[in-house]
């Protein structure tokens, strides 16, 4: 079967002043200032000289301005489900607004076959003094339905909100949850070709952010096509057929959902400092003792140097000791915390397995798995131990991260525990 | 067939997308009813103050105007000749008003949902619209009251609405549009409104102008649009051919350069708003 593309975007770029990002700059004298200061510096050619217009933007020098996309080219397949990622200020929001035609792009194109509805905000419109039913045909008609459209769907809109008994009442008495389901339900009600969803799943409940999910889910199932902008990876995963990650305004990588996903938060992860598959200790930690802990280095199964692990993952740990023992023997132990503050896991070698290390022993491994833990970042302390007393102690020695546990990324409303043991449910009737 | 969009930069061609426009006048309906209803609805005396604003004013203006200065109204009764010029006038200054702060009272419309910006001065004029209603009642009772019969040229009081609307959403797309880049322009066009109500006639006759002055009050659209309405329903004044023509012919030129002006701006109101 072949794919018609629904959008089409080629070498799109969208530069802003940077005066525009830092908040509101627009008094007359602050331009009339630049202005002065400009024609001071001879900056000023013979052109006019009137509030700047793009083509000044394009000539003005690159340090005023700041390309908030560059270079974008994707196609988005009818009825695909596409997914942009990426974080803060990586400018998902701006090529989602291109593509809603709210913001011109400064340079490049897009194409786009059929109707385009855009969801970046839910109600807006809404206005708390008028009617549930009046701000139903006001939302609508800015969300581009027609009179009539609105009014052959009113029964299902309202319905849909489940506000019923107070479709006649000023929005301002309504709860926030209230307000968010009629506004959800006027924009699930829109019969766009290719709908543009900016974050919305970030407001309203878990229940809400279900509904929005599957209507989405509905949409493309009737060949429409979605564009999702969203933080939250479980959201990303459950609905996208493809990706493109955005990092300073460039396509990092695009492709299927489950790849580029675990990509981004391998990286994401990565930019932490303290995440580091392999870690040195510094001098000064150690220069006061004689018999030390100095390395940590985590791998996976097959051994590539890794802290980033999917549930069921094993892992391994080489520990590195260093400085000169005054016994014969040492033995080791390490503890896993969650960052939420739980104790997950201990291990002591001398204790529970009555294991010594020969002092000639420089590193010694430690196998652990499979990893029964959940979605989260673990820290690792480290005690090395001789005869009866702590001769060092390292904490946290190292940090790792769990990031697929599908049962509970899928299933937010579900309180995630520590852990998920291998468990089956079956009939126990006769 | 499905509809193809095209995003490319600005070209710098202007196109007018009339069609477009005629596609959301459901939403310009809308929204006018969004501003008159959120205006009047949990205000005390509800539309009453659309009552209560013209005839205060006139009551004012023939107290001062008429009794203090003692100025002259064409030998017509001072409230219904003032009432007639203030009817004319809130239409101008309310929608002018309106007008410049439309983009910047819809901001989060501006910058979350796409349609042809030309929407939000459009809308705005309800409010202007909706208090000429109820001002007419009130000058039909007062005509009524005086026994003024409109003669066979009322209708042409049509075509003074019309300029004053024009000229009003005119000037109201350049400022509406500068109010966009420069919040100061809101703080600044109540003013400029004032100060033009006063070299008006709006509140005494054009005849006590002293003859020197006259050619700078004849400059001035208002003063033809204000002369129109009572010329048209009171049938005083005089009223060429010529006035006519100069009334609508700067109207209609500050209502082009107002839209050129929008129109050039109109892709970064949402970035810059």
């Amino acid at each position: 079967m072949k794919h018609k593309p629904a959008v089409r975007v080629e070498n799109l770029g969208k530069r802003y002043r940077l005066g525009l990002l830092h908040g509101r700059q627009h008094s007359i004298r602050d331009n009339l200032s630049g202005i002065l200061k400009r024609v001071a510096r001879g900056a000023l050619n013979d052109k006019h000289s009137g509030p700047r217009s793009k083509t000044d933007e394009l000539s003005m020098p690159a340090g005023d301005s700041i390309w908030a996309l560059k270079d974008i080219s994707l196609t988005i397949d009818e009825g695909e489900i596409f997914g942009i990622i990426g974080a803060n200020g990586a400018g998902k929001s701006t090529l989602l607004k291109i593509l809603a035609r709210i913001t011109k792009p400064t340079e490049g194109r897009a194409m786009m076959s059929g109707r385009v509805g855009s969801l970046l905000e839910v109600g807006t419109g809404f206005h708390p003094e008028m009617t549930g039913r009046e701000n139903i045909f006001l939302n609508g008609s800015i969300l581009g339905m027609r009179k009539r459209e609105i009014a052959r769907n009113l029964d299902q809109i309202v319905s849909f909100a489940e506000l019923e008994r107070f479709i006649d009442t000023p929005v301002k008495r309504y709860s926030s949850g209230m307000y968010v389901r009629l506004a959800f339900a006027v924009a699930a009600h829109m019969e766009p070709e290719i709908l543009l969803v900016d974050e919305v799943l970030a407001v309203g409940d878990l229940a809400f952010q279900k509904k929005c999910i599957g209507k989405m889910q509905t949409v493309a199932g009737q060949g429409r096509t979605v564009v999702f902008v969203s933080h939250q990876m479980f959201a990303v995963r459950t609905l996208c057929d493809r990706v493109a990650w955005l990092d300073r305004g460039q396509i990092v990588e695009l492709g299927p959902t489950f790849e580029v996903v675990k990509h981004y938060e391998e990286n994401s992860l990565q930019a932490l400092n303290d995440s580091a598959p392999v870690v040195i200790r510094s001098d000064e930690e150690i220069q006061k003792r004689t018999f030390y802990l100095q390395r940590l280095e985590m791998y996976d199964q097959i051994g590539n140097p890794v802290n980033v692990f999917s549930h069921g993952d094993r892992m391994s740990w080489v520990v590195e000791v260093g400085g000169t023992c005054k016994f014969d023997t040492y033995s080791l132990e390490f503890r896993i915390h969650k960052e939420t503050g739980e104790y997950v896991a201990t291990g002591v070698s001398c204790l529970m397995h009555d294991m010594y290390f020969s002092c000639h022993t420089r590193r010694v491994r430690i196998d652990l798995g499979p990893l029964t833990m959940t979605n989260g970042r673990y820290s690792v302390s480290l005690r090395l131990r001789t005869e009866m007393t702590i001769a060092d102690s390292w904490e946290p020695a190292g940090v790792f991260h769990i990031i697929e546990c599908n049962p509970f990324a899928l299933r937010r409303e579900i309180k995630t525990p520590v852990c998920v043991i291998d468990h089956r449910f079956s009939s126990a009737d006769p | 067939m499905a509809q193809q969009i095209i995003i490319e930069p600005d070209n710098g061609w202007l196109r007018l997308h009339l069609k477009e426009l005629l596609a959301h006048r459901e939403l310009i309906g809308f929204l006018a009813r969004r501003d008159i209803m959120a205006q009047y609805k949990q205000a005390f005396f509800g539309v009453g103050w659309a009552v209560v604003r013209p005839v205060f004013a006139v009551g004012v203006y023939s107290l001062v105007f008429g009794k203090v200065a003692g100025l002259s109204s064409s030998g017509i009764p001072y409230p219904l000749f003032t009432l007639c010029g203030v009817v004319a006038w809130s239409l101008f200054a309310t929608s002018l008003d309106q007008a410049t702060i439309s983009l910047i009272a819809n901001t989060n419309l501006v910058t979350k949902v796409y349609f042809p910006r030309l929407v939000l001065p459009l809308a705005s004029l309800g409010r202007g619209l909706m208090d000429l209603i109820v001002a007419l009642a009130i000058l039909a009772i007062l005509m009524v009251f005086y026994g003024y019969v409109p003669g066979v040229t009322a209708w042409l009081f049509l075509f003074f609405l019309a300029a004053a609307l024009v000229l009003a959403v005119g000037i109201g797309l350049f400022t509406s549009a500068l109010c966009a880049r420069y919040h100061d322009v809101k703080f600044a066009i109540p003013f400029f409104i004032q100060m033009w109500f006063w070299i008006t006639p709006v509140a005494y006759g054009l005849e006590n102008v002293p003859s020197h002055l006259r050619l700078f009050f004849h400059l001035n659209p208002m003063t033809w649009i204000i002369q129109g309405f009572r010329w048209s329903l009171l049938g005083v004044g005089d009223m060429n051919p010529f006035h006519l023509i100069m009334t609508a012919a700067i109207s209609l030129l500050l209502f082009v350069g107002g839209l050129y002006y929008f129109r050039r701006y109109e892709s970064e109101f949402a970035d810059i708003i």
